[in-house]
């Protein structure tokens, strides 16, 4: 105990110390937030809410977007839309198999995550991340969902090839721990702020405890 | 690959000679990449004014290996640890990063005046070797000042071609330049009160400059507009001056150069240097002790205040009139004509406005823009400094207006008030009451613009992008004067805490309304697909024309922002006619302003002018232009109707370029298949 106690006395008093434990201790936490996330999405797979499924794009309701032949959806409007309601509740990621005639632009898809909500907005929207096999990657919130949209790209007449679209599909291991670019952001930058924190939290204790023992004495 | 060894290298170039003017000339090291950046930008100003750019360039580059000898023959005299302080730190690792990130996404310009003028005008530059006062046919805009462009030149300079996310590098670089001066004052051991600050001050071109959230790409930190960087310039010096303990002459050199660079950012900012010269003046003159000015050796005193007073006032003036000659030489313009509806001079604007500001011949337009301006002043959102809904509750006050970002500047301020003594807490004091005069001052005179320059229908245009600049270097200026004074506190004082508090409310403020996705950290593809498909496109067609090749260019119906667009891919190959630009195509009878090129006679400007737009006159002017080709971005029935029989296939085609051919029987315009399809 006492050399705990002289190990965090010596971080404490030595800046270099305390900004590396920062650093250690942030991405620990982070790696370890990975492993929780997927112990929870295990755990609601056994417990059968995340549950993976194929969604059929014929139950979509097409808007600025007409089918051409089975499959394949032809945008009328920069602004195609494919609505899915009710969706099912626990969807947390959509992976969409398909082709598009040219470059989409954006492909994005929108959630509700209340049943009152009637509009989709932009604040509730997920990028698809294009994976090495071709497929676009969706990640949508933990929480459930009420509704989808997907909104295959900005141009008019551009053609849709939907192959499938799967949803909860089991991600590797190793997936839960790839970076993304906010994540090194953050792994350089939170640890400083934290330790400038803890340095002044250390700051304030010292002299509280300089001023209780003035007033004790 | 090579453009990011270019820029990387450069950026090292920059770092060398911060070193040395730290070690050779006592710079403070976290304010030494911001002086550096001044001269640098100050330099090749004057070169490129005299047309010597392409030995500025290597005369420049010349100095920074000249510096690297020197210090490296020193080497074992100089202690280059002491350089190692948060600020100097932030600079390198913010400038390499923002290099690496830039090179890998490779951003590219999509906002309409990075194409009419700040992207175009350093490509234009790159390419001629030239300022671009020199080639005026070549852009349409060539009066503004030319202290970014040259920015952009410094970091061009290196490579063959003109290279767009360079030009977003070089911005970001100065940015950081300015964050460290800001926290240049800061030791080693104040790391704790630089790393929210600097938190808080990298922040800021989100914070000032955005106030919903945002759905489509955001641009900040991927911008050439000049507004944010004028607005830290300005507040670069002020903030470097009222930090800074000692106000030696390195810093008050910096000073005068800063003034100088951001009088030279844009026609707003000699304004902005004058307001950030005459704050440091008074404090000069009136707040510091007698002798702690010097100039060089024995001479201190009143001689040293007042020459510092002096460079610093005149040296926006050199810059002002000095630009006001060059265009004067090689345009032809003069400087003193704003333009606008009333043709007014500078002198004559401040003049009517004053009198009318007193009552004398008050018009009742006056009235009203002075009464929006004051309204808007404390309604108008533009940062984001907004909380919740408008209509109610908190939201209601806390709703990013620049009455909230004056409040948390005053806020700040009075804070460093408390923490300072004696002399420094004096200067803070007066700093609070000029910089807020000088921004009464600013805001006026921009409502003073509204009324003489603008047109009456474009009244507050643009009021956030003119006004946040002020509001920007005062907030950098009021965040590095409080992390000065907390250095006056030991770690665990609450106003330590008051500043991480800050930090997190902007850190809670820009995660709410920016979405990571939609920032230059993530891969920006998908977001900037229909300008790559654009540029393809014109790419294509470059491929198929010659530098002989003039284009006469269709986007219907458009607002004008292709033209730009595409010309700017096509320079510098192919020249791209203006087209009846500003003219409405399917208006065949209106009489109107349209722009024709600067060569045609005062006959052919007259016939043109008075002549409809039938596809007779259309003809003539694509023949009296020697217009070769014809580009079509976009097309629409009315346009097809009127126009189709012109071109061999009716326009049935789609396709995107014509070739076109004149014989007895008139002009025919005929497809060009290999130039593709209308995408």
């Amino acid at each position: 105990m006492t050399k705990l106690k002289q190990l965090g006395r010596s971080i404490l008093a030595s800046d270099k110390k305390l900004i590396a434990l920062c650093y250690a201790l942030f991405f620990a936490a982070s790696v370890l937030l990975c492993v929780v996330n997927f112990a929870e999405d295990a755990f609601q797979r056994a417990a059968g809410k995340v549950v993976p499924a194929q969604l059929d794009p014929n139950d979509f309701v097409l808007i600025d977007t007409q089918q051409t032949e089975p499959g394949t959806f032809t945008s009328t409007s920069p602004d195609p839309r494919m609505v899915l309601e009710p969706s099912p509740a626990y969807v947390r990621t959509v992976t969409v198999q398909c082709t598009f005639s040219k470059d989409p632009g954006e492909f994005c898809i929108f959630y509700k995550t209340s049943p009152e909500q009637t509009e989709y907005d932009a604040t509730r929207r997920a990028w698809g991340y294009r994976q090495a096999d071709g497929s676009y990657l969706f990640r949508l919130p933990k929480s459930q969902i009420y509704g989808l949209r997907l909104d295959p790209g900005i141009f008019t007449n551009l053609d849709f090839t939907v192959q499938s679209i799967t949803i909860n599909e089991p991600a590797s291991f190793l997936s839960w721990f790839t970076p993304s670019p906010v994540w090194i952001l953050g792994q350089a930058l939170v640890p400083l702020v934290m330790a400038a924190t803890v340095k002044n939290v250390f700051g304030f204790c010292e002299r509280f405890f300089a001023q209780r023992k003035k007033a004790g004495q | 690959m090579t453009a990011f060894f270019e820029c990387l290298i450069t950026f090292l170039a920059v770092c060398v000679l911060s070193v040395f003017t730290a070690k050779k000339w006592k710079v403070p090291a976290g304010a030494a990449p911001f002086a550096v950046l001044c001269g640098t930008v100050l330099w090749y100003s004057v070169m490129a004014c005299i047309d010597q750019l392409m030995p500025a360039g290597i005369l420049w580059f010349g100095m920074a290996v000249a510096a690297l000898c020197w210090l490296w023959l020193r080497r074992g005299q100089l202690d280059f640890r002491a350089l190692i302080m948060p600020s100097t730190v932030f600079f390198f690792v913010a400038g390499v990063a923002i290099i690496a990130l830039l090179a890998v996404r490779q951003p590219v310009f999509t906002q309409w005046d990075e194409f009419s003028f700040w992207g175009l005008a350093p490509k234009v530059v790159k390419s001629t070797g030239q300022l671009y006062t020199y080639n005026p046919g070549e852009m349409r805009v060539t009066t503004y000042v030319p202290g970014l462009i040259m920015l952009d030149e410094a970091f061009q300079f290196l490579g063959a071609q003109f290279v767009q996310w360079k030009v977003f590098a070089a911005y970001d670089i100065l940015m950081f330049a300015v964050f460290a001066a800001g926290i240049s004052v800061l030791e080693r051991k104040h790391w704790h009160i630089a790393v929210p600050v600097a938190t808080v001050m990298c922040l800021m071109p989100f914070l000032m400059t955005m106030y919903f959230r945002e759905i489509n790409m955001v641009t900040v930190y991927i911008s050439a507009y000049a507004d944010l960087p004028m607005g830290l310039l300005f507040g670069a010096p002020l903030a470097l001056y009222f930090s800074q303990e000692e106000k030696t002459p390195p810093v008050l050199w910096t000073c005068v150069m800063g003034v100088a660079f951001v009088s030279i950012t844009k026609d707003t900012g000699f304004a902005l240097a004058l307001v950030a010269a005459a704050i440091i003046c008074f404090d000069l003159i009136f707040v510091q002790a007698k002798n702690s000015v010097y100039l060089a050796g024995k001479v201190r005193g009143v001689v040293a205040k007042w020459t510092f007073a002096a460079c610093l006032m005149l040296s926006p003036l050199v810059t002002y009139f000095g630009w006001a000659k060059h265009m004067a030489m090689t345009l032809g313009v003069s400087r003193s004509n704003l333009g606008g509806d009333r043709n007014m001079s500078p002198v004559q604007l401040l003049l009517t406005g004053l009198g009318e500001l007193v009552g004398i011949n008050r018009t009742e337009r006056f009235s009203r823009v002075m009464g929006e301006m004051w309204q808007a002043f404390y309604s108008t959102k533009l940062t984001m400094f907004n909380v919740g809904s408008q209509d109610g509750g908190v939201g209601r006050i806390i709703n990013g207006s620049g009455a909230i970002v004056v409040a948390l500047i005053m806020a700040i301020l009075m804070g460093a008030f408390l923490l300072e003594k004696g002399r420094r807490r004096r200067g803070i004091a007066w700093f609070a009451l000029w910089s807020t005069l000088g921004f009464a001052a600013y805001y006026i005179f921009i409502g003073f613009t509204y009324v003489y320059v603008f047109s009456e229908a474009a009244e507050m245009t643009d009021y956030n992008r003119y006004i946040y600049p002020y509001y920007t270097g005062w907030l950098l200026a009021a965040l590095a004067v409080f992390a000065a004074a907390l250095r006056n506190v030991k770690p665990g004082a609450l106003m330590h805490w008051a500043m991480l508090g800050l930090t997190a409310l902007c850190a809670w403020r820009v995660a709410t309304f920016v979405p990571a996705e939609l920032t230059v950290l993530n891969d920006l593809t998908g977001a900037l697909s229909e300008r790559t498909k654009n540029t393809e496109s014109v790419e294509r067609a470059k491929a198929l024309l010659t530098e002989e090749d003039r284009v006469f260019y269709i986007a219907m119906p458009d607002n004008g922002i292709s033209w730009f667009m595409d010309s700017f891919d096509f320079y510098p190959e192919v020249h791209v006619d203006y087209s009846f630009g500003g003219g409405n195509w399917m208006d065949t009878t209106l009489t109107r302003t349209i722009d024709v090129p600067a060569d045609f006679t005062d006959e052919q400007v007259e016939y043109f002018l008075s002549h409809p737009l039938t596809p007779e006159t259309v003809c003539e002017y694509i023949d009296q232009t020697g217009c070769t080709a014809i580009f079509i971005r976009k097309l629409d029935g009315a346009f097809k109707e009127q126009y189709g029989y012109l071109f061999e296939d009716g326009l049935e085609g789609d396709w995107q370029l014509y070739r076109v051919e004149k014989d007895e029987d008139g002009m025919t315009f005929v497809p060009v298949p290999e130039g593709g399809k209308i995408v």
